[in-house]
């Protein structure tokens, strides 16, 4: 088997990196634009604290025609809007673009959940002490929220790092075009085998992490 | 202190329009433990919301400490609101906080250097009793110790003015007590006025000195409790509450006033 795997080693490692690079950028710039997103899905709401509701059903329907976009064919049909961004729709940077454009919905979906958790009597209590909106916001809201969005920055990141598998499609590269290349086109089942056996341990990997950081974070109990 | 001019609050619901409160008007001196007691639904928590505007109001007047709250722009109100402070039925801890970092709160809201809001929060803490608490997270309090906390929350703003919506409604009665002596004390020691909210006359009869009747978002009668110590409640709720409560002091409830 080794005898099989050592040639292989540095196009492995290649491939690792490229997709520890797409899911870390694409994962962090969905994190901050999604959260943004989530926040004003969340505050616009009926009853919330700012009340917008036309702007809240826009903003929602955007989220649900995103979501509801399968990843295969997003990254294909944003072809020309990659282009735009980064110069080029081929290979590991381009593959980003897509990946970023569908983590936003996903994590603003996420993170709105997890802010209609928040007890709304803790955020009645600071608007009773005088807190302006950007103070309920950031220190009332993402504080009390923040064991759950850690939990939602573990998940996108484990759904992500199986997205990436899929960008192969635009020269992404990657772990999981790896796997194609080699288990699929070529027949070796022991390098398919292997590298599935890998990703399953980077997925374990961060989700102890995540879980880890969640249980720091939350004090509720 | 609070002045409340006719005020009335609707509220949409699915089967229309519902009047929460109905030309209510009321007034509370300084130095007041003013009772608001009721039945559930009676209006007394939207009443109590509307003094900080929490809740607008429909129409009517209200002024805190001769302010009209209803006039004033959104930035005066958020100013306005660090003078009265609040407490609820359910705490409202922030749970990711410390004691401290939770009673040092209003003043990190308001701006204030890390050591002035230290120093100020253990103050407040030391009122309530609660130095041993300093660095415990909320969920590891009991009911009455999160209360007290929020009692300490309440007042590191100095506030001139106190609103309880139902305090001591999610306690043992033993505990309940004891909030009850820590309200009377921050009354009478920092002369705070205090607004209670209550569905239980032994709370009235302990702390109070002044309470109005609330039925189906009217008050339907105020008492002042220090004057006439031989009330003669008129409308069919008084009658209830008081005759309620002075059976239960007849048959020695220990909890009772
Ligand atoms: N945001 C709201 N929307 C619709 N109806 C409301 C709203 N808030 C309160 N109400 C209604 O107004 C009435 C008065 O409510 P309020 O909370 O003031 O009563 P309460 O006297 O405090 O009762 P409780 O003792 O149960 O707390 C209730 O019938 C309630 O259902
Ligand atoms: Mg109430």
């Amino acid at each position: 088997m080794w005898d099989k795997i050592i040639p292989v080693l540095p196009e492995m490692k290649l491939a690792l990196w490229q997709t520890f690079y797409m899911v870390t950028v694409s994962v962090i710039l969905g994190v901050i634009l999604g959260t943004l997103v989530g926040t004003l899905l969340y505050l616009t709401r009926e009853g919330s604290l700012l009340k917008l509701p036309a702007f809240n059903l826009i903003l929602n329907a955007f989220v649900n025609i995103f979501r509801s976009v399968p990843f295969l064919l997003l990254t294909i049909a944003i072809i020309p809007f990659t282009r735009l961004i980064v110069g080029t729709a081929i290979g590991t940077t381009a593959a980003i673009v897509p990946m970023t454009i569908s983590c936003i919905p996903y994590f603003a979906r996420l993170i709105e959940s997890t802010f209609l958790e928040v007890n709304r009597g803790v955020i009645e209590a600071a608007e009773s002490m005088g807190a302006n909106r950007f103070q309920l916001v950031w220190k009332v809201l993402y504080s009390e929220a923040r064991a759950g969005i850690a939990n939602n920055i573990t998940i996108v990141t484990v759904s992500f790092i199986s997205y990436s598998t899929i960008v192969g499609i635009v020269g992404g590269g990657g772990i999981g075009d790896f796997a194609i290349r080699y288990g699929y086109n070529r027949y070796e089942t022991e390098i398919m085998m292997i590298t599935i056996l890998i990703i399953i341990v980077i997925v374990q990997i961060v989700q102890s992490v995540g879980n880890l950081v969640v249980k720091k974070l939350d004090k509720r109990i | 202190m609070i002045n409340i001019r006719n005020v009335n609050k609707k509220f949409q619901t699915p089967d229309g329009e519902f009047d929460a409160v109905s030309s209510v008007s009321l007034d509370i001196n300084e130095g007041d433990i003013y009772g608001v007691i009721g039945f559930s639904g009676a209006g007394k928590s939207t009443l109590l919301r509307m003094i900080n505007l929490l809740e607008q109001p429909d129409s009517g007047e209200i002024s805190v400490d001769g302010e009209n709250m209803l006039s004033m722009s959104r930035k005066q109100l958020l100013q306005k609101r660090k003078s009265i402070g609040m407490i609820f039925q359910h705490f409202n801890l922030l749970t990711n906080r410390t004691v401290l970092d939770n009673v040092s709160f209003p003043l990190e809201l308001a701006g204030a250097s890390r050591t002035e809001r230290k120093e100020r929060a253990l103050e407040c803490l030391k009122t309530v009793d609660l130095l041993d608490k300093v660095n415990a997270y909320p969920a590891t309090l009991s009911g009455g110790q999160k209360q007290r906390v929020a009692i300490a929350r309440a007042i590191t703003t100095q506030p001139k003015v106190l609103l309880c919506d139902e305090p001591t409604s999610a306690v043992d009665p033993q505990t309940k007590e004891t909030i009850l002596d820590y309200l009377k004390t921050i009354n009478e020691a920092l002369g705070i006025t205090i607004v209670i909210v209550t569905h239980e006359m032994n709370v009235v009869n302990k702390i109070c000195n002044k309470v109005a009747v609330m039925e189906q978002g009217k008050v339907v009668e105020t008492f002042n409790l220090e004057e006439n110590k031989d009330i003669k409640p008129r409308s069919v709720i008084s009658k209830i509450l008081f005759n309620e409560s002075k059976e239960s002091i007849q048959k020695g409830d220990v909890y009772v006033g």
